[in-house]
């Protein structure tokens, strides 16, 4: 019998290791790979023309004299900031509408999660028509009910409030999440509250949230990666990072820097210092979350 | 399934055989991108070539996402032998000396087809002595009007000859084409600016491309550096005005539409079709969808040259083919590609395209000679003022900097940036130059023709 344990444990080990053998591999062809090689290329003046040439912290040093770097860290960090805020307030209420016993309820929960798959040039054209300053729905909805239009993405304070606004329109996933999150609170918790004369407010306040917080530990970290290497295919399709680089997201500028200027040097040093960060912020999260994430009874 | 398996392994060596048998000869490799009808016709280019051409196969490769894939194949070692070059990236990759020199290719066969070309389609570098490539299509930036429109207003149409479309006339013509609410134009008592529902004109991707912005800008005398290189311009008085008087147009005249309700029109086309703008300025590229909304919805378009505030210019826009270094590894290989260089670069191989309005013939006896003009114009797509206005226009055409000022593709993004803070933000005009040349000042490297 022993005998047979063994083997059976040799062969499933075998065969998990050829399984997994795909994705760990993948893992270090596409994503460790390129990670190392990149950190290594932001120490050279690679243009992707001709081979690199070691010229150390050069394009580190480069860094600070660029003024359209500091402008596009600020742009990312203030969208980041408002679409994750945005985004979990947002979705964290409709996660608690679509909680709730209503006839339909599975039909709501399709309609919002269709805009997270759908494409996002196809979700940029959408928002390009809405934020037309004379024609668009959105000037008109506020044309009718008496207050100014706006210039929206086209005008450079109102573009990034303009992307929030547009980023809570693709949150599926968060709210899939945060109902996953709400499924799993245990009746009873309700019930006992509701014998202590608990109100609506209450429930949500003492229970919900408490006993929710691992899902808020989620979902801000990765809405927080997520918002960082955000605003590409917005910058891309809808303003070319204008006016006056008021949407220069970060990424959108790695992109122009490696391809458009050919510096790819330049731009591997741009995403080491968007890597350190994002490690920086997402370990500031992980030490804070011992204050405010409950993880009992889940 | 044992039979099955052996007709599949016959299959599979059966289609090995036949593929390696029919690459006999040389086989190249042509990437290229564009539209459904510019990939449909450069493959046509190709198999055409290919039939005349036993000996050499062309493998067309249309690349959507093309700078970021040809970037890659570059990076890799395996670029294709011959492909079209991304207008930012030409100069670098020049002077990485990543392209053969068409210069000492045309010294052993100098053909007409290419040494004919318009001289603002080459593209020199290393001091002008060597050629990087030579662009497949011309592209003017011009006026586009709806007729309808002026004939509605009763005005007349504007002129052909690039002498007599001054910036004075474009501005009193554009005036005389907006309309407001009540029907009331500009200058007239009680003009509401704020319900305008026609604008005379529109001055295409200004704030967020340089096409049309930098030979208005050239008319003035004014440009973005100077003649060298190595100065900015930018905070020249003659650049500052130019741009004072495009600003103004807009702001103060209200007879242009500001660019950010213009660069939400599906394309500029759209605006001049629904009779929200009357006159477009626009790249010649714009003709092709012009022709078809003509055809669709009956509008009556013309076209005239650029108005000029005091040289009559416009400027003449198309990435060249080049070929590439890497992928070249025998005598036999690069007689080849020239050969196929030379019937690419044909205007004749690719008249569909020509005589659909999208693109221009890159050679100078289609803009002279009537054989050839006859050829390339099409009564269903050009309109009839078209000779005149853009055919005869060639000699005002003048290259963009992409062809020869290093860094271009920086200048660029800052050039557009700061331009919006003007078109949109209605920032003070000359604060801005002057705050642009400075950002300008630290990239300024030359030009690579001189």
């Amino acid at each position: 019998m022993r005998k047979q344990g063994r083997e059976l444990r040799r062969h499933e080990r075998k065969w998990g290791i050829l399984l997994a053998l795909p994705g760990i591999l993948g893992y270090f062809l596409w994503v460790l790979g390129p990670t190392v090689v990149a950190v290594f290329m932001s120490f050279t003046d690679w243009s992707l023309a001709s081979s690199p040439n070691w010229i150390g912290q050069q394009n580190y040093a480069n860094l600070f004299n660029d003024f359209i770097f500091k402008k596009s860290l600020f742009v990312t960090f203030y969208y980041a900031i408002g679409s994750v805020v945005a985004t979990l307030v947002v979705s964290f209420f409709w996660a608690l509408m679509l909680n709730v016993e209503l006839p339909g309820r599975s039909l709501f929960r399709t309609f919002f999660f269709i805009p997270s798959i759908t494409p996002a040039v196809a979700v940029a054209m959408v928002w390009l028509t809405l934020y037309h300053p004379q024609f668009g729905l959105l000037n008109h909805i506020l044309k009718s009910i008496g207050l100014p239009a706006l210039q929206w993405i086209y005008d450079e304070k109102q573009v990034i409030p303009a992307f929030i606004v547009m980023s809570t329109w693709t949150i599926g996933y968060t709210i899939t999440i945060f109902l996953a999150g709400l499924q799993g609170i245990p009746e009873y918790l309700y019930e006992a509250a509701m014998l202590d004369g608990a109100t609506w407010w209450h429930k949500l306040r003492h229970v919900t949230i408490p006993m929710i917080t691992p899902t808020i530990f989620f979902n801000l970290l990765m809405g927080i990666i997520g918002a960082l290497q955000g605003g590409f295919t917005q910058a891309y399709i809808m303003t070319s990072g204008g006016p006056n680089y008021a949407s220069m997201f970060y990424t959108y500028y790695i992109f122009l820097t490696a391809f458009q200027y050919g510096k790819m040097g330049y731009a591997c040093a741009l995403s080491v210092i968007m890597f350190i960060i994002t490690i920086f912020l997402t370990v500031l999260v992980f030490r804070t979350s011992r204050y405010w994430v409950h993880y009992e009874a889940m | 399934m044992k039979p099955r398996l052996k007709f599949l392994l016959v299959v599979v060596v059966l289609s090995v055989l036949c593929s390696t048998t029919a690459i006999a000869g040389v086989e190249l490799t042509f990437t290229f991108w564009g539209d459904a009808l510019e990939a449909r016709v450069v493959t046509q280019v190709c198999e055409d070539f290919n039939k005349t051409h036993p000996d050499i196969r062309i493998v067309p490769m249309h690349i959507p996402q093309y700078l970021e894939k040809i970037s890659a194949m570059i990076a890799s070692g395996n670029p294709p032998h011959i492909g079209y070059l991304v207008e930012s990236r030409v100069i670098d990759w020049a002077e990485s000396d990543i392209l053969v020199d068409l210069a000492t290719l045309l010294q052993i066969d100098p053909d007409p087809i290419i040494t004919n070309k318009l001289p603002q389609l080459c593209w020199w570098y290393d001091g002008g002595t060597k050629l990087a490539g030579v662009s497949f299509a011309a592209e003017f930036m011009i006026t586009y009007y709806n007729k309808d429109l002026f004939d509605k207003a009763n005005v007349p149409y504007p002129p052909t000859n690039p002498e007599d479309w001054t910036w004075e006339k474009f501005v009193e013509t554009a005036k005389k084409l907006t309309f407001d609410k009540k029907g009331r134009r500009p200058g007239e008592p009680e003009f509401d600016p704020n319900n305008i529902v026609q604008y005379g004109a529109v001055i295409g991707g200004a704030g967020t491309s340089p096409w049309v912005l930098y030979p208005l800008i050239w008319s003035n005398n004014g440009d973005v550096v100077d003649e060298t290189g190595w100065e900015t311009k930018l905070d020249s008085s003659e650049t500052i005005e130019a741009l004072q008087k495009m600003h103004d147009l807009i702001y103060e005249e209200h007879a242009a539409i500001a660019p950010a309700a213009a660069d939400a029109f599906p394309s500029l086309n759209v605006a001049l079709q629904t009779g929200q703008v009357a006159m477009v300025l626009d790249g010649q590229w714009a003709m092709q969808e012009a022709a078809e909304l003509a055809r669709e919805s009956g509008m009556r378009f013309g076209v005239a040259p650029l108005p000029y505030m005091k040289t009559p210019v416009t400027g003449v826009e198309g990435a060249p083919i080049g070929i590439f270094k890497d992928a070249i590894k025998d005598e036999e290989t690069l007689q080849a590609v020239w050969e196929f260089y030379k019937f690419v670069q044909n205007p004749e191989h690719v008249l569909e395209v020509i005589r659909s309005g999208l693109w221009q013939p890159t050679t100078l006896e289609w803009y002279t000679e009537e054989e050839y003009i006859n050829k390339w114009l099409n009564p269903d797509v050009h309109p009839e003022e078209y000779r005149e206005a853009v055919v005869e226009y060639y000699k005002y055409a003048r290259a963009y900097p992409n062809a020869y000022l290093r860094n271009i593709a920086e200048i660029n993004t800052i050039f557009t940036q700061e331009m919006s803070r003007i078109f949109y933000g209605q920032e003070e005009v000359a604060k801005v130059c002057r705050e642009a040349a400075e950002k300008i000042k630290p990239l300024l490297a030359g030009r690579c023709d001189k």
